[in-house]
């Protein structure tokens, strides 16, 4: 049976963004670079206070397999090492660089023909340029390749822009078409697959047409429109729109012979080998109410928040609310000083405080929020279940299985907190699962 | 200038309707259908519908002040209650008779159960039948104005008698006959009907399958010679269209799932045509939509959607 | 154990239909009106009373892996006692509640107390028990009854008062007949249970 993967078409107060041109900001004075901007083991720092530091210079060594290195964006002088906010939430180790402005480019880089064709050589280049997933979820991607070589036929190029509202994977395939093409080639060559589908949502128009002009003769890759749909970008989603094939609950893209990479990624590890230079730019939108005008602005990464926001023009209303990420799964924020990580695909400031001040009745039973779940879970006998304390129910239901994408929450008509309840009711069959076996043990 | 920033968990957007915007549209969906009552049988169904919305409204206050629970008065959800109510009662009740109704739907059917979301039967529907408490009183119909007689038999307990029914079909469509308020009209209940499904109220699995499992068996197996007349009389007679429509589609009381609905549908299709034919009662819409309400955790369970990554493979 | 507390637990903290949910059946079936709900607690109560004092007396004599049959022999005598006098002196009471009156020999009112409490204890504690559990019984009888028979039927203590008549308070019309049958009677048991567990609740509270 062909499964139905619903979505949801957001209505959003965001409005559609213009993706070209993008802005280049003026560089602030100080940057803040997180050690912890991936997943995985924190980088370790190999700089020290007070060293001068060069544009793409290593500044933070990966520690152990899943782990990314990170690099300065600009020249200039390593002023602390401390703890300090993190845009992925809490705090982290952050590498705190004052920019001298002079942009002196670090001795070491430089272009690398020989990774062209050698996938080891690629993949090395990969982990030392601390490239990471760029859509958001920020997994080391030489790991990635690493995992899958060899398993797969397929590789996906996620251009779906993984949430409504943002623009970054537009600009990006617009104005970097062919640095993309070239990072399609090279992932192709690391992962030994032999053919590329190039995802891109219907409501891209100009990328659409730009790509598919410039597509490599040889049929290698193919453009794939998809509609525009949340949460398209996901990878269980985007893997079964563009291929039909089903991960198993629990299994990963490698298993059905597919890997996904962002379009920025593709772009990063073609910027590396041509160039050398590692990650340290990235696209990022800005949006929201409180802006007169939503724009895609090119940022280095570690910018504080509110720099970005200032030098992009400020804001037209004082915001109540800013979100880092997208408006169905972003984080909102308390403070503006922490720098963009190598995820941060958006900035949203929110005039109006939003869905917090609508008034939540009990569950009238609508059944939207089965209708709409990308994953056909039944969410709101999940939160009937997480309510209860139901362990075995929640097992039985696949409460694990759930994305948290929001969608369940986005049409709820009762706007019951369902995404918060997924959470709590995956923390506790957790424990129920925990208690079981510590029980089944002590019996032994 | 971002001091005092807001911060909350994700999504940060919500989608339009809420549980007001739809109990209002259930309301505007209602409107055309009372029309016509007030406008066939005059005054009194006017104060039989204010007194039901009346109690219903004032009860659920009253329970929820007693309990010392939230006002739910903002949902709307009592008015749409005491409409439903008022619309299956017939024009010549007593008005003590919705007043009762009205308690019996608020305080036993949906809040001694906890309230809007957690009753297991319509109340509406629940309050009707326990109305019937006073059959005699139920089951006194008065001829719509502009038909010469001073009381009239319904369609349904005509054809009750294996006879086709003295009004023709369109009388029946637009509601030249006698019956409860809200059910006379065929036409104004499916103008209802459209603009629910239009605004996505509701979904058409329900009412479909309803309509089409009576149409079915009702053509399946006359009574009498004609068929589809038959068929036709079987349809736009009743409570049919009232509760395929309105109260079948009640979200707490249907199921969550758009197989368990098509389930849900049939069951009740089949239920009504059984009463209709067998049953001691003319009209059997209200009673089959209770009984399938209570198993609609039933279907929910046996309709739950295969959840992604849970393929069977094909050689098990 | 001291009187009070036999009594007070039979008729409210321990009463044998609100609180222990025994005999349920014939609670639900017969309380159609004070004539038959007045009549059935006293037959009840009569017949646990001599069961209660019978058993106590026996208590050291029958064996306890054959106890639950000799219980049922001897309740079934009383009960037969109890029916044929019924028959004889009130035919109309034993018309009326039929077949409900034999199947006292399985009500669980009168084996659970004979288990639970009449081969525990002497004779006088015994027949007090019997008759505060059977007054107990009775109360929540009438109390249905009344309000079945006055919302149901809309007249009270038929066959009871005013020669028999009772009083028509309102007419049979206004009536809501679905409280006569078993419907009501789970409707009016519940609100009782309901309106009894948060007087027990509040009162537990306060002594806290």
């Amino acid at each position: 049976m062909k499964l139905h993967i619903p979505g949801v078409r957001i209505k959003h107060t965001l409005p559609d963004v213009a993706p070209v041109p993008s802005l280049t900001l003026p560089l602030p004075e100080k940057l803040y670079m997180p050690l912890s901007m991936h997943i995985g083991a924190p980088a370790a720092p190999c700089v020290s206070v007070g060293e001068q530091v060069y544009k793409g210079q290593k500044i933070g060594e990966a520690r152990g397999a899943i782990s990314a290195a990170v690099h300065a964006p600009v020249s200039g002088t390593v002023l602390a090492i401390e703890q300090w906010p993190s845009a992925r939430g809490g705090e982290c180790e952050t590498v705190i660089i004052e920019n001298d402005g002079l942009e002196t480019l670090s001795p070491d880089l430089c272009p690398h023909p020989e990774c062209e064709n050698d996938a080891d050589a690629l993949v090395a280049l990969v982990r030392e340029c601390g490239i990471v997933g760029m859509g958001g979820a920020t997994f080391p991607t030489a790991a990635k390749i690493d995992s899958a070589r060899g398993k797969m036929d397929t590789v996906i190029l996620n251009g779906a822009e993984c949430e409504p509202g943002l623009a970054s994977d537009y600009a990006a395939m617009l104005e970097r078409s062919d640095a993309l093409l070239h990072g399609i080639r090279l992932l192709l060559m690391a992962c030994g697959a032999k053919s590329a589908i190039l995802a891109i949502e219907e409501n891209k128009g100009e990328a659409i047409s730009l790509l598919s002009g410039k597509l490599p003769a040889d049929g290698s890759v193919k453009l794939q429109t998809l509609p525009s749909l949340y949460p398209q970008g996901g990878e269980k989603q985007l893997i079964y729109n563009t291929t039909g094939r089903e991960i198993r609950s629990g299994g990963l893209p490698a298993d059905v012979g597919c890997a996904v990479f962002n379009v920025e990624t593709a772009i990063a590890v073609a910027e590396a080998v041509e160039s050398g230079m590692p990650l340290i730019e990235r696209y990022c939108t800005l949006s929201g109410s409180a802006f007169a005008q939503p724009k895609v602005v090119r940022v280095r990464i570690g910018t504080p928040v509110r720099h970005i926001s200032e030098a992009a023009g400020g804001y037209e209303t004082a915001p109540k609310k800013i979100i880092l990420g997208g408006p169905m799964m972003g984080m909102s924020v308390y403070r503006t000083d922490m720098g963009v990580n190598k995820g941060s695909n958006g900035i949203l400031a929110m005039a109006e405080s939003g869905s917090e001040s609508e008034r939540q009745t009990s569950c009238i039973r609508c059944g939207r929020c089965v209708e709409n779940c990308p994953m056909g879970l039944m969410p709101n006998y999940l939160n009937l279940f997480t309510r209860k304390n139901a362990a075995e129910k929640l097992q039985e239901y696949h409460v694990f299985d759930c994305l948290e994408c929001g969608v369940c929450a986005y049409g709820c008509p009762a706007r019951l907190p369902l995404v918060q309840q997924m959470k709590l009711g995956k923390a506790r069959l957790r424990a129920w699962q925990n208690a079981e076996k510590a029980r089944k043990e002590a019996q032994k | 200038m971002e001091d005092r920033l807001l911060v909350s968990a994700p999504p940060h957007v919500r989608g339009g309707d809420d549980t007001q915007s739809i109990m209002l549209r259930v309301i505007i969906a209602l409107t055309p259908a009372l029309l016509v009552g007030f406008w066939r049988f005059g005054l009194p169904t006017l104060m039989i519908t204010a007194v039901s919305v009346g109690s219903c409204v004032f009860f659920e206050w009253g329970y929820r002040r007693l309990a010392r629970k939230s006002c739910t008065l903002g949902d709307y959800s009592a008015v749409v209650t005491g409409l439903l109510l008022s619309m299956t009662l017939s024009p010549a009740v007593p008005l003590w008779l919705p007043l009762i109704g009205g308690f019996f739907a608020i305080v036993v059917v949906k809040q001694l159960y906890g309230g809007l979301g957690k009753n297991f039967m319509n109340p509406a529907l629940a309050a009707r039948c326990f109305l019937f408490s006073w059959a005699a009183l139920m089951n006194s119909w008065v001829s719509p104005r502009g038909v010469d007689a001073v009381s009239s038999a319904t369609p349904l307990s005509v054809m009750k008698g294996m006879a086709l029914p003295a009004e023709s079909p369109m009388d029946c469509f637009l509601g030249l006959r006698a019956g409860c308020i809200g059910e006379i009209s065929a036409a104004a209940l499916l103008l209802g009907g459209a603009y629910l499904l239009l605004t996505k109220v509701i979904r058409p699995h329900i009412p479909l399958s309803y309509l089409l499992t009576v149409a079915v068996l009702t053509f399946l197996f006359p009574r009498g010679n004609e068929r589809l007349t038959w068929m036709l009389y079987q349809l736009l007679s009743g409570g049919l269209l009232l509760g395929a429509v309105f109260m079948a589609t009640d979200y707490v009381t249907s199921p969550g799932t758009d197989r368990g609905r098509v389930l849900y549908g049939i069951g009740c299709g089949v239920i009504t045509v059984v009463i209709r034919y067998f049953g001691s009662y003319p009209e059997g819409v209200s009673f089959s939509i209770l009984i399938m309400n209570l198993l609609v955790w039933l279907l929910d369970k046996w309709t739950t959607p295969r959840a992604f990554g849970y393929k069977k493979e094909a050689n098990t | 154990m001291n009187p009070g507390k036999i009594f007070k637990d039979g008729l409210l903290t321990n009463n044998p239909v609100l609180v222990q949910l025994l005999g349920m059946c014939s609670t639900m079936a017969i309380t159609t009106s004070l004539f038959n709900g007045l009549g059935m607690g006293l037959s009840v109560t009569v017949i646990l009373c001599c069961c209660n004092v019978c058993i106590s007396l026996l208590r050291k004599l029958i064996p306890s892996t054959v106890r639950i049959a000799v219980y049922v022999v001897i309740i079934a005598g009383f009960v037969t006692i109890v029916d044929l006098l019924l028959q004889a002196f009130l035919p109309a009471l034993s018309e009326s509640l039929g077949v409900f009156i034999p199947l006292i020999v399985v009500n669980c009112i009168i084996i659970g107390r004979a288990e639970a409490f009449a081969s525990r204890h002497s004779v006088g504690e015994a027949l007090l028990d019997g008759l505060a559990q059977g007054l107990g019984y009775t109360a929540v009888l009438v109390i249905m009854s009344v309000v079945r028979e006055l919302l149901g039927s809309g007249s009270f203590g038929a066959g009871v008062f005013n020669g028999g008549k009772g009083w028509q308070l309102f007419p049979a019309g206004y009536a809501c007949s679905y409280l006569t049958l078993p419907f009501g009677g789970f409707m009016t048991l519940g609100c009782l249970i309901a309106l009894v567990q948060f007087l027990r609740s509040k009162k537990g509270e306060a002594e806290k």
